[in-house]
């Protein structure tokens, strides 16, 4: 590693400016992937920017809390939002150069979104309403059902790179391509996207459009939520799946200038910055399109169904792994 | 006790079979010995319908016979008022039906002087609302109620009686002691005090390691109409259902009395908003058959086409919220597409999307009249909607992680169906024949061609594809009945019922005159012409009403009973053993209505 006060300088300039990226381009892609839905259905959707109005909205309004709250459900909206930006800090976007970066950190990452995960937990049943506890125990079931399945994608990765820092794994996919191993890749690729699903709470494990409470598993869990709180909620869950098709898109579709700016110092320009994260966004847009391809045309699976469904997640890792390894 | 009334209905199917054959008039005769001993009179009302009276303490024996060894299904039960200068006289009906025979059977009893008549809801559970309805508005008591709870004037609202006595003729005021609002004596508008007057009482509570209860409602996340449902839950699966409706009571029964048959009307048509021309023409055919008008066959025909028009309205709605509830969002909108256009063709034809103000006293209003051009356009939209819904349909069965979700949920045995009197397609999808158009023919149901489909497998699939087959049948009777229309026409015009009222005005003052001069004992039996039932087969199954008038033609007593009344009870039953995240499709998947269960 070079030591050089100004590359320091310049690398956490954009560590920084790859956490603001994600925040900044986090609402849009939930609206853009509602947009594809909208017109899939023959309807006109709401616009592009309406993930930004509803956060300014909800920030602008006071918080209402359940007389039975503890301080639980003061701090969790925070706690959860934090823990989404700190695993965001980990996560290298468009270069290599992540704010925090260090060996072990991808499985740090996942478990800094765990924590997110268990606080909203705990939010929804310390609201003391009939759904938050529903919706709770329901999200750690999905949880705890998804998480080995997203080690053992990543181990898939990490075996093949030698590393568990995400920064090197992405550099290294980046300079080999993923034809060494391509059935490893595609099975990683499809366990990976039953996670993603899982995890952002999307159909055909949960349904974010719902109205019906007795269904809902996310929703349910900050049902109560308002004002700034559910702002946040809204916006790590934004985030979440942000981070999830990050990984995914720098994963799976390893082109693009990922590997050149920080090695290359004499190299390093503002324009280099930018081609890097217009290719980045257009990534992130073509990850974001199937998921809303498979929400127009599943319906939601029965809830006993989903650790079925989840479990094929866990089958398909493994076969990944094994055919890596062999 | 199951295999007893298995032996009893064997016993009788001989006897069954011998009733259907013969005439109706016979029908008492081949009654049992002691059943018939306890009639203490009996008469033809209408040709279809019969009338027992009978004391209260044979009510049971002779309902019981009726329900469980006739196998006959009861379609409404109400009181009314019937009290006169400071007296007290209550008069309670059972309308009987069953699926083989045009016959309507109306057991008539009375309550005991101080307000008590025998509850039958322990042998016959469809009774248990109809007892606390009715003792509820009128105050009266159901003896021998196994849930005697207030059923509609909670505790939380309404004063509930506290004197023993259950004093008759209290004056009543805002602040009285109790409320029954469809006594005679109860002033109309009169609104108790606002005000806390007691708790609420879950029927049962379960009790266990991990058992937990969720409250649902009456405010919902999304926008629907009120209704509380607790359930009790041990994880996801349901234990126990109670629900809880009747939070907006509108007093419609109470409002239409003393009201001229046109004021009726348009209340009937706001009983439940979507079935507008069903509730209307329930209602229009009892007055008609009072009246005694006749209606021309052009309008025959085009009531049947606006009835088949909301049917269809309705299906497809379900439909696409079935679409909805399980996710499968691109289908739903496609449905809705074209749910919406049926309701622009509906106002293209009426001027309203629901099809309101449509029928009227002897006919159709000039607005629903459908001339060449509408037949034109109508039958053309029509070919187009059923391609569309062909695709929809295909689309659905196709898909395997739809039906996945409707099949093996919500069961729905056909014990239940027969012992709750489960109206419409709930009870075709569990093997119960129950459509009035075959059963009890109105309109020109009789000429025209069309299958009531019933089927055995009583989950939410079989329900969906009963909807399936009336949908289809709708779209055939509409096309038969605009083949068969060409007369012009509409309606018996106006003046014509209007001279109907004369007759009628004038015939029920003669007999009114006659009654008071003959009959001093106070039993007033001669009254019989004075009422008449009406019914038709909704989306949601038979509709009843009972309508009253009194001789100047104007409404004394009208009792509503929409099919949700009895199917709601159902859900308590249909989602045992389903997990709480699917009760939304077992909801749906029979879609039932609140405001009509409320009135």
């Amino acid at each position: 590693m070079l030591n050089n006060d100004l590359l320091n300088f310049n690398a956490v300039l954009i560590g920084i400016g790859q956490v603001l990226i994600l925040i900044l381009i986090a609402p849009f892609v939930n609206s853009y992937i509602n947009k594809i839905k909208s017109i899939l259905r023959g309807q006109q959707g709401r616009p592009l920017f309406q993930g930004y109005k509803d956060i300014f909205k909800l920030i602008s309004k006071e918080v209402v809390l359940s007389e039975d709250a503890s301080y639980i459900s003061r701090f969790a909206p925070y706690i959860v939002f934090v823990s989404i930006l700190v695993s965001a800090c980990f996560l290298p976007v468009f270069s290599s150069d992540a704010l925090l970066s260090f060996t072990g950190d991808i499985i740090a990452l996942v478990y800094t979104i765990g924590l997110g995960t268990f606080f909203m937990a705990l939010y929804g049943m310390d609201q003391a309403s009939s759904f938050g506890g529903l919706g709770s125990s329901r999200d750690i079931l999905i949880a705890s059902l998804a998480e080995p399945t997203l080690m053992l994608v990543i181990f898939t990765f990490a075996l093949q790179t030698r590393t568990t820092n995400i920064s090197q794994i992405f550099i290294d996919i980046h300079k080999n391509g993923f034809l060494n191993y391509p059935v490893s890749y595609v099975l990683a690729l499809i366990a990976f996207l039953i996670i993603s699903v899982a995890e952002n709470g999307r159909i055909p494990v949960d349904n974010p459009d719902t109205h019906l409470e007795l269904t809902m598993v996310h929703e349910a869990m900050i049902l109560e939520g308002s004002g700034r709180h559910l702002a946040l909620f809204e916006y790590s869950s934004y985030l979440k799946l942000i981070i999830f098709i990050t990984l995914a898109s720098n994963i799976f579709l390893p082109i693009g200038v990922y590997g050149g700016i920080p090695h290359s110092l004499s190299s390093f320009s503002f324009l280099t910055i930018l081609y890097a994260v217009a290719f980045y966004i257009l990534k992130v847009l073509i990850f974001a399109t199937p998921i809303a391809f498979i929400e127009i045309s599943m319906a939601k699976l029965r809830f006993f169904r989903v650790p079925d469904f989840l479990m094929l997640g866990f089958v398909l890792s493994i076969i990944s792994l094994v055919l890596y390894s062999i | 006790m199951e295999n007893k009334s298995v032996n009893k209905q064997d016993d009788k199917s001989v006897n069954k079979s011998g009733i259907k054959s013969l005439n109706k008039t016979d029908f008492i005769k081949n009654l049992d010995n002691d059943i018939v001993n306890i009639i203490n009179e009996h008469f033809f009302n209408r040709d279809n319908e019969l009338v027992i009276k009978i004391n209260p303490e044979d009510l049971k024996k002779i309902c019981l016979y009726f329900f469980k060894d006739l196998k006959f299904y009861l379609l409404s039960a109400f009181a009314a008022d019937e009290s006169k200068d400071g007296g007290n006289n209550f008069k309670i009906r059972y309308i009987f039906s069953h699926s083989s025979m045009d016959l309507f059977i109306i057991v008539e009893t009375y309550a005991s002087a101080d307000g008590i008549f025998p509850s039958l809801s322990a042998d016959m559970p469809v009774l248990n609302w109809y007892e606390r309805e009715i003792k509820d508005l009128f105050g009266l008591i159901p003896e021998g109620h196994p849930d005697p709870r207030p059923l509609m004037l909670f505790p939380e609202n309404y004063p509930q009686d506290t004197n023993k006595n259950n004093e008759i003729n209290s004056q009543y005021s805002s602040d009285s002691a109790s409320c029954h609002p469809l006594r005679k004596d109860y002033p109309s508008g009169l609104r108790p005090e606002f005000k806390k007057y007691g708790e609420y009482n879950y029927n049962k509570d379960v009790k266990g390691d991990g058992v937990f209860n969720i409250l649902v409602g009456p405010v919902h996340a999304g926008i629907i109409e009120p209704g509380h449902f607790r359930f009790c839950m041990s994880g996801e699966p349901i234990l126990q259902l109670e629900i809880r409706h009747f939070w907006k009571h509108r007093g419609i029964e109470k409002i239409a009395e003393g009201k001229t048959i046109d004021e009726a009307l348009s209340l009937a048509e706001k009983i439940s908003g979507d079935h507008c021309v069903a509730h209307s023409l329930a209602f229009l055919s009892a007055a008609e058959k009072i009246l005694d008008i006749k209606i021309s066959d052009r309008g025959l025909y085009l009531r049947t086409i606006y009835a088949e028009l909301e049917r269809l309205l309705c299906n497809i709605n379900d439909f696409a919220w079935l679409f909805q509830d399980v996710g499968y969002s691109f289908g739903a909108q496609e449905t809705f597409v074209l749910k919406e256009d049926i309701m622009e063709l509906n106002k293209y034809l009426s001027g309203s999307r629901f099809n309101k103000g449509v029928l009227s006293l002897g006919g159709i209003n000039a607005c629903g009249d459908i001339d060449e051009l509408k037949k034109k356009i109508l039958t053309e939209k029509l070919s187009d909607f059923k391609k569309r819904y062909l695709n929809l349909k295909k689309a659905l069965l196709n898909s395997s992680t739809i039906q996945e979700r409707f099949e093996e949920t919500g069961y729905i045995n056909k014990e239940t169906a027969l012992d709750l009197c489960a109206l419409g397609l709930a009870a075709r999808a569990s093997g119960v024949a129950s459509d009035t158009r075959k059963e009890h023919s109105y309109l020109i149901y009789d000429k025209l061609h069309f299958n009531s489909k019933v089927l055995k497998n009583k989950d939410v699939f079989a329900r969906l594809l009963i909807r399936f087959y009336d949908i289809e049948e709708s779209f055939s009777i509409i096309t038969q009945c605009l083949n068969e229309l060409h007369a012009e026409g509409t309606q018996t015009s106006l003046n014509d019922a209007d001279i109907n009222i004369k007759k009628y005005k004038l015939n029920a003052a003669i007999l009114t005159s006659t009654e008071t001069g003959v009959n001093t004992a106070g039993n007033n039996s001669n009254n019989a012409v004075f009422w008449g039932l009406g019914y038709c087969e909704s989306q949601r199954g038979n509709i009843m009403h009972f309508v009253e008038l009194d001789e100047r033609a104007k409404i004394l007593r009208w009792k509503i009973r929409d099919p949700s009344f009895h199917n709601w009870q159902l859900i308590e039953f249909a989602v045992i053993g389903d997990i709480i995240a699917d009760f939304p499709i077992v909801n749906k998947s029979l879609n039932l209505s609140y405001a009509g269960n409320d009135l």
